[in-house]
């Protein structure tokens, strides 16, 4: 018996009945695949641009659904990036080898960023670039090779500003950037605005975002700071902040909420601070009391929200790594300058170290959407752990010249989005 | 693939027919990576002489080279394969040129081969990468249909993008 495959149903049917093998061109592919064509373009830039090629093209990317399933196909081919910003460390490079590289879970260095997006960013991401800050899908982005210039970006959309130069105040010989963030202005109202943005392939005012900038000096006991405004395209003044040095954790984040936090681990304190609202006045900063805990805090985001780690090694049980993770829990939060938080402890666990001559590690990152998961850093290997199964899967092995700052190198972990920013 | 038992002597086979006649023999675990013959082997189960009307013998030949590597190397389970098997379809698409490229791909899409279809649309959008758009038509020979002035409101409209 014989049985005939016909055309799908689903997919428009085309004449092939007088084709002749040799003129085949792309004007025969139908619309449908040229839709699944388009979205494997690196990012949004390159494909709306396309729309001017014809007007076949145009409607392709002008279907409603575009900018969804363009997003769509790109999370489902990684959901978290890992991005290494090398800054502090800078000067000796860090070598990142995978022992295997899996489709949910890839690790890179900033530098190759072109190869995790296979974003039309690579004349500007050279060797010499380094990921300074990231608020969601946008990205800050210093590069020495080209006069140290600061940059904003979205992978995912292409685009990318290059920020003019910080005061030069800020700049000097003496003075090391110890800290900075970006942080974009959170969305009003999350479902209307979604609602109207699907009826365009990407429609929408850009964000409004806040980059902050705090030099240390080499020989004062202060710090200056400046902010980036990006309605005003500006940095603001350069502001002392006498005795506001701080060192070792160089740790900050942009919460969902629009803040940004950041730690002062000598008074024990985390910090916040509304860069929409008040930037140079800082009494309206919020200062909260860390947990009272001796060793390195490090800060990261869950759910855009700050959560605090700990991992040590046990003075006690000397063949377990102590591992403690805290949830910033705000009280009154709306009376800026005044409010009160806690930091519940939300887990403690012991971490039977692989290797137990390990004399560093660290937490590097937590990972933002998994409750349970974090990616630290035991010699010079990077595991993803489970606090809850326990279990650690080698993620990849770093390995720098300076090994002492290695517990200090900051990871990103970058989550692709149901929808982009536009900048 | 999970249904048919290890041993060769009890594979089955399949015999595939082009639209210009032309007959393939292969092995079911082979011809079943598409979803398309899958689906007609579930379904009516004892047929051994599947009709495709629609792809020619040229194109179905090397669609089925593509499923008989992927077949062979996957029936070895091990991570190593994943390496493999983008090697080897780098190679696969490597200097298809653009009339049989198009072919293949229709033809990975008529006979719903998803993996095969992901790896000849990410070939065709490779083509456009980094390519200007008077490059894009040139590679594509297409020509625009835009009328004066319509480029530009796109442009406009868009300018995010064109910046």
């Amino acid at each position: 018996m014989t049985m005939m495959l016909e055309q799908q149903p689903l997919r428009k049917k085309i004449k092939i009945e007088n084709y002749s093998v040799d003129t085949f061109t792309s004007r025969y592919i139908p619309d449908d695949l040229l839709h699944e064509i388009l979205i494997r373009l690196p990012n949004l830039g390159s494909a709306i641009r396309c729309s001017t090629v014809c007007k076949r093209w145009l409607s392709i990317v002008s279907r409603p659904d575009f900018t969804a399933t363009f997003m769509d196909h790109h999370r489902s081919k990684v959901d978290l990036t890992l991005l290494f910003g090398d800054y502090f460390i800078f000067g000796s490079p860090i070598h990142i080898s995978l022992p295997q590289r899996t489709t949910t879970l890839q690790s890179l260095p900033v530098a190759s960023l072109v190869d995790t997006f296979r974003s039309g960013l690579d004349h500007l991401l050279l060797p010499d670039s380094n990921l300074l800050a990231m608020c969601e899908d946008l990205l800050l982005v210093r590069i020495s090779a080209i006069s140290d210039s600061y940059y904003v970006c979205n992978p995912l959309t292409g685009q990318i500003f290059m920020l003019p130069d910080p005061p030069e105040k800020v700049h000097g010989s003496s003075r090391y950037l110890a800290r900075c963030g970006l942080v974009s202005e959170p969305k009003k109202n999350n479902n209307s605005n979604n609602n109207n943005n699907n009826n365009k392939p990407l429609a929408g005012s850009s964000t409004r975002y806040r980059v902050m900038l705090m030099f240390y000096s080499k020989y004062k006991n202060t710090s200056y700071r400046t902010f980036f405004c990006s309605e005003t395209w500006q940095w603001t003044q350069v502001v002392e902040n006498p005795g506001f040095v701080s060192s070792g954790n160089h740790d900050v984040v942009a919460s969902n909420d629009g803040l940004l936090y950041w730690m002062h681990l000598e008074r024990k304190w985390l910090i916040a601070l509304d860069p929409f609202k008040a930037i140079d006045d800082v009494t309206a900063w919020n200062f909260f009391k860390l947990p009272d805990v001796n060793g390195q805090l490090r800060l990261g985001l869950f759910e855009g929200r700050p959560r605090l780690s700990q991992l040590f090694r046990d003075q006690v049980d000397t063949q377990h790594l102590c591992l403690k993770v805290w949830d910033l829990k705000d009280g009154s939060n709306d009376d800026i300058g005044h409010a009160t938080a806690s930091f519940p402890l939300v887990y403690q666990v012991k971490i039977v170290a692989e290797d137990l001559n390990s004399t560093f590690a660290s937490v590097l990152a937590l990972h933002p959407s998994h409750n349970n998961q974090i990616f630290m850093l035991c010699n010079r290997n990077l595991y993803q752990y489970d606090m809850e199964t326990k279990k650690q899967v080698k993620v990849a092995e770093i390995r720098s010249d300076k090994f002492g700052k290695m517990t200090d190198l900051r990871i990103f972990p970058f989550v692709h989005p149901a929808w982009p920013k536009l900048i | 693939m999970s249904s048919s038992s290890t041993t060769t002597t009890t594979t089955r086979l399949l015999m595939l027919k082009a639209s210009d006649g032309v007959t393939f023999e292969v092995e079911e675990a082979v011809a079943t990576k598409l979803g398309a013959i899958n689906n007609m082997v579930e379904e009516e189960g004892s047929e051994d002489l599947i009709c495709l009307p629609n792809v020619n013998g040229k194109f179905l030949g090397m669609v089925l080279e593509w499923c008989k590597k992927h077949a062979n190397n996957n029936t070895n389970s091990d991570k190593g394969n994943d390496e493999v098997n983008k090697w080897w379809d780098k190679e696969f698409v490597m200097d298809l040129d653009q009339n049989t490229l198009y072919h293949l791909l229709m033809a990975a899409d008529y006979l719903s081969g998803t993996e095969l279809v992901d790896l000849l649309t990410e070939k065709v959008a490779s083509m456009i990468r980094g390519k200007k758009v008077e490059e894009i038509r040139e590679t594509f020979k297409i020509k625009s249909d835009f009328l004066p002035g319509q480029e530009e409101e796109i442009r406009k409209k868009n300018s995010w993008a064109f910046e």
